[in-house]
């Protein structure tokens, strides 16, 4: 409990930092945000009129503090180039993103646990040997390429999907996320042979343990003792790497969005970026942040429920 | 005749070195008895007790022999049918009790494995053919039960706590005791222990001991008991064997061996032991003189040094 | 210190890194055509023997253009584990060797840091600073930081317990000295691991934002450019796609290998 609750407390500060270091990034570094809405012909007076609407002449912690109040309560802005709350704008997109997030994470699980536990019980076997070679190749190939390569194969050599043809969850949940299958595994094929790699060498260590030895001395079969005993030892490690790989997953899906031309935050984030609309590349960087530390702290928490010797 | 080993030979095939582990063992354990078995590292015990326990790792070759247990050889069974004896007529316990428990597993779950793994109740009633389920398979409480009895028997207290609680929470000697109860959860013939109070302090080793012999005489458990330690063999075996180098060097009974060791490398090591010297002498008189109440002469030597005395 | 080359990891590694980085270095002084150049009657052709990765649409000899983009990216990631780099094992040197309120502080901001992906704090700088081969590095430089910096402090804080630290502590040796001639060269085999790993995600993340448009821009060239044009020509030229990506693939490959194979063959210092 104790533990818990320090975990929780430290998820807090950080989210504060975060919090700051966002607010000085996006509302204090770009300049005046009055200038810029109202564009390079606004009068002078209209610039300062619009800046006490907006608050700006305000003290700066009073600013940040009414920011985060605004925030908790949903209340992200307005984008600067089109006047709409944005709330609005990143709505409807989100739930795409987090879709594909979670099917991509799905993938790497499905896809590593048990290659992960063959590699293991046949060492240095042939089939290990081989995703060995496999594994290391695959996590050196970028996310997007590999879209572009499923592309290349699946929708225009085997024709199984058109290329760009996305369809919304609004028609129809099976065809959507249909249509995101292959995107998924853009991003969770990399991660998946790094996921392997990781677990595989932490599965036999564990193997080599003294309580594997006694395991056996009970008259458990070579599988048994890889998955009841080994596994859920071995695991732990591979528990905070697929932590940190969520934020990863994230940032390789606002890439891949492009690749198969998928409406979600990825394409809103980057043209907000060109068109230096701050309060939507803020809201999105804070969300994305917030649900990464979110993501390592419920890691963390986990972690000790998988092995209560784990402290800090 | 419950356990017989004849002629066991083993080798190890490290880079194309063929290195004699084994050689030429032979020795027998009745039911109901404890033979230790007492050498150096390297003596080649350890290696017999894991092959009888069919823990033989994969680089270790064997080149002959046979071990038979009752009726059947071991060596000739399958990998199958020998996971049938382990754990189920053959138990055993290791030396580190730190890391021999599965560090992520309860305590009541590590005990009741035998029973879930060979699903029978105790009693020799089941035992018609190793590994054929006597009777219906035992219900989840039913293996709760039984654990929370093996638990009972190497007298830890507390048994319906300990079950759920994990081995990083128990000191040394509780968790050996932990793994004594897993491996006779099934009422195995033998109880093959390597070295179990090696890694414990003396207290504690003594009550290990003590909880051994006892479950011996109870059960009518044979234990083939693996040591370095000729004082602590003394103590818990009627029959002894001395191996060095892969081979059997003497066998017979303990106090025989002890009092007529009949080679010269036994005689070795019996003198080897730390025997009554000077400095003891005095020990024994400080003691005596505590007890007695009377002072001690001589400046600052007193008080202190008598705390530890005890 | 002349130990038997036994990780099979290093040695292909090594060749490999090798390889692409002399094609790369010699893109710097020599491509075999102008990777601008446009010919408009080839355009689209396939791989042959006077243009071996082909052209673009616009007539363009890919190899040419692979090598030259190649070279913004190798540009960019060593200029990245060196800004990055040289920060971090300042801040992890001083933060795990002395420790204090001064490690605390600084390990909070950086845990805040430190999950967040390279390529999303990049994102942040240039939304502030604007897009730009310069500006890239610095971004990415910035967003390695974190990550390395926990790396080194966690060696220094383990070697600092070591005997051979307390020794020299006794004897005398001011803390620079101690820090750079003691424990420095014990650690550096987890260090190049570290910033093997480094330079590949500032490949991949320098070739991801060059492919949204946000990295790189023309007319220096990019791999992740290059991807992303050849994106509509996919049905008529995939080679305009494959051969920039494969030389992605055979870089990050290579140089993980040899991270890889750093620690294989030298140990972490254990």
């Amino acid at each position: 409990m104790k533990y818990i609750i320090k975990k929780i407390t430290g998820l807090i500060i950080t989210l504060l930092i975060v919090s700051i270091l966002a607010f000085l990034a996006f509302e204090v570094i770009p300049g005046d945000p009055a200038r810029t809405i109202l564009g390079t012909e606004a009068t002078e007076s209209k610039v300062q009129a619009l800046r006490e609407e907006m608050g700006l002449n305000r003290p700066l912690w009073e600013r940040y503090v009414q920011w985060v109040k605004d925030f908790l309560a949903g209340d992200m802005g307005s984008s600067y180039f089109y006047q709409i709350p944005v709330r609005e704008m990143i709505g409807d997109k989100l739930p795409i993103t987090v879709a594909m997030t979670a099917l991509a994470f799905f993938f790497t699980l499905l896809l590593s646990v048990p290659v992960s536990i063959l590699s293991a019980r046949y060492e240095n076997h042939f089939f290990d040997r081989t995703f060995l070679i496999l594994n290391q190749v695959t996590m050196s190939i970028p996310p997007f390429f590999i879209g572009i390569i499923f592309t290349v194969v699946f929708g225009l050599i085997f024709r199984w999907f058109t290329p760009g043809g996305y369809v919304s969850y609004t028609e129809g949940m099976a065809a959507f996320l249909g249509y995101l299958i292959l995107p998924s595994l853009s991003i969770a094929l990399p991660k998946a042979a790094m996921t392997t790699k990781l677990l595989r060498n932490s599965l036999i260590s564990e193997m080599h343990q003294d309580y594997v030895r006694t395991a056996y001395s009970r008259g458990n079969s070579p599988w048994r003792v890889l998955v009841c005993h080994a596994f859920r030892n071995g695991i732990v490690p591979v528990v905070t790497f697929l932590g940190m790989a969520v934020a990863d997953m994230i940032a390789n899906s606002i890439v891949v969005e492009h690749v198969f031309g998928i409406p979600g935050i990825g394409r809103t984030l980057i043209g907000s970026i060109s068109k230096r609309d701050y309060p939507v590349v803020e809201a999105i960087i804070v969300l994305i942040a917030v649900v990464t530390l979110v993501m390592n702290t419920l890691v963390d928490l986990l972690y000790h429920k998988l092995d209560k010797r784990i402290e800090v | 005749m419950m356990l017989k080993v004849e002629n066991l030979s083993i080798h190890f095939e490290d880079r194309s070195e063929k290195e004699e582990v084994v050689k030429n063992v032979s020795f027998a354990v009745e039911a109901g008895d404890i033979l230790g078995i007492v050498g150096e590292s390297g003596s080649g015990k350890t290696m017999t007790a894991l092959t009888i326990a069919g823990l033989l790792k994969k680089h270790a070759v064997l080149d002959g022999g046979r071990i038979w247990l009752d009726d059947t050889d071991l060596l000739t069974l399958s990998e199958k049918e020998m996971r049938r004896i382990q754990g189920n007529e053959i138990g055993m316990i290791f030396q580190e009790p730190m890391t021999a428990l599965n560090p992520t597993m309860r305590i009541g779950k590590q005990v009741e494995e035998a029973l879930l793994l060979h699903d029978r109740p105790w009693g020799r009633e089941g035992r018609k053919d190793s590994g054929a389920a006597a009777g219906k398979k035992m219900t989840k409480a039913e293996r709760r039960q039984l654990a929370l009895r093996a638990l009972e028997e190497v007298e830890l207290e507390n048994p319906g706590e300990l079950y759920r609680k994990y081995p990083y929470e128990l000191s040394g000697g509780m968790r050996q005791r932990v793994m004594i109860a897993a491996a006779m959860v099934c009422r195995p013939k033998l109880l093959i222990a390597d070295e179990p109070t090696t890694a414990l302090d003396v207290g504690t080793q003594e009550s290990i001991l003590n909880l051994l012999k006892k479950l011996n005489r109870k059960y009518g458990m044979s234990i083939l008991f693996i040591s370095h330690n000729l004082r602590v063999v003394n103590t818990l075996c009627s029959r002894v064997l001395v191996m060095k180098d892969g081979q059997t060097v003497e066998e017979g009974e303990c106090r025989e061996i002890f009092e007529n060791p009949q080679s010269e490398y036994t005689r070795e090591l019996i003198a080897a032991i730390p025997a009554r010297t000077r400095e003891n002498r005095y020990y024994d008189l400080l003691r005596r003189k505590k007890k007695a109440g009377e002072p001690f002469a001589g400046k600052d030597f007193g008080s202190q040094s008598c705390k530890c005395l005890l | 210190m002349k130990r038997k080359l036994t990780s099979h990891n290093f040695i292909l590694g090594a060749v490999i890194t090798a390889i692409m980085l002399s094609l790369i270095l010699l893109g710097f002084v020599w491509t075999p055509y102008d990777p601008e150049a446009m010919q408009g009657s080839l355009k689209l052709h396939g791989p042959s023997l006077t243009h071996p990765f082909g052209t673009d649409q616009f007539g363009r000899d890919i190899l040419s253009r692979v090598l030259s983009g190649a070279g913004s990216t190798l540009l960019i990631a060593l200029g990245t584990i060196l800004l990055g780099g040289i920060i971090g094992i300042l801040a992890g040197a001083l933060t795990g060797y002395f420790g204090g309120w001064l490690d605390e502080g600084l390990m909070r901001v950086n845990d805040a840091l430190a999950a967040f992906p390279s390529v999303l704090l990049a994102l942040v700088m240039i939304a502030l600073l604007g897009p730009g081969t310069y500006k890239v590095m610095l971004a990415l430089g910035i967003a390695f930081i974190p990550s390395f910096a926990r790396i080194v402090r966690g060696e220094f804080l383990r070697l600092r317990e070591m005997d051979y630290v307390t020794s020299a502590k006794l004897i005398g040796v001011s803390t620079p000295r101690i820090l750079f001639v003691h424990i420095l060269p014990n650690i550096l085999p987890a260090l190049l691991s570290a910033l093997a790993i480094g330079f590949n995600n500032a490949v991949l993340a320098e070739a991801s934002m060059s492919y949204l448009g946000i990295g790189v821009q023309p007319p220096d060239a990019s791999l992740g450019r290059m991807l992303s044009e050849s994106q509509t020509y996919l049905a008529g030229g995939p080679w305009c796609a494959v051969f920039p990506g494969l030389f992605l693939v055979l870089l990050i490959l290579g140089v993980g290998l040899l991270g890889e194979g750093i620690l294989d063959q030298f140990g972490g210092g254990r």
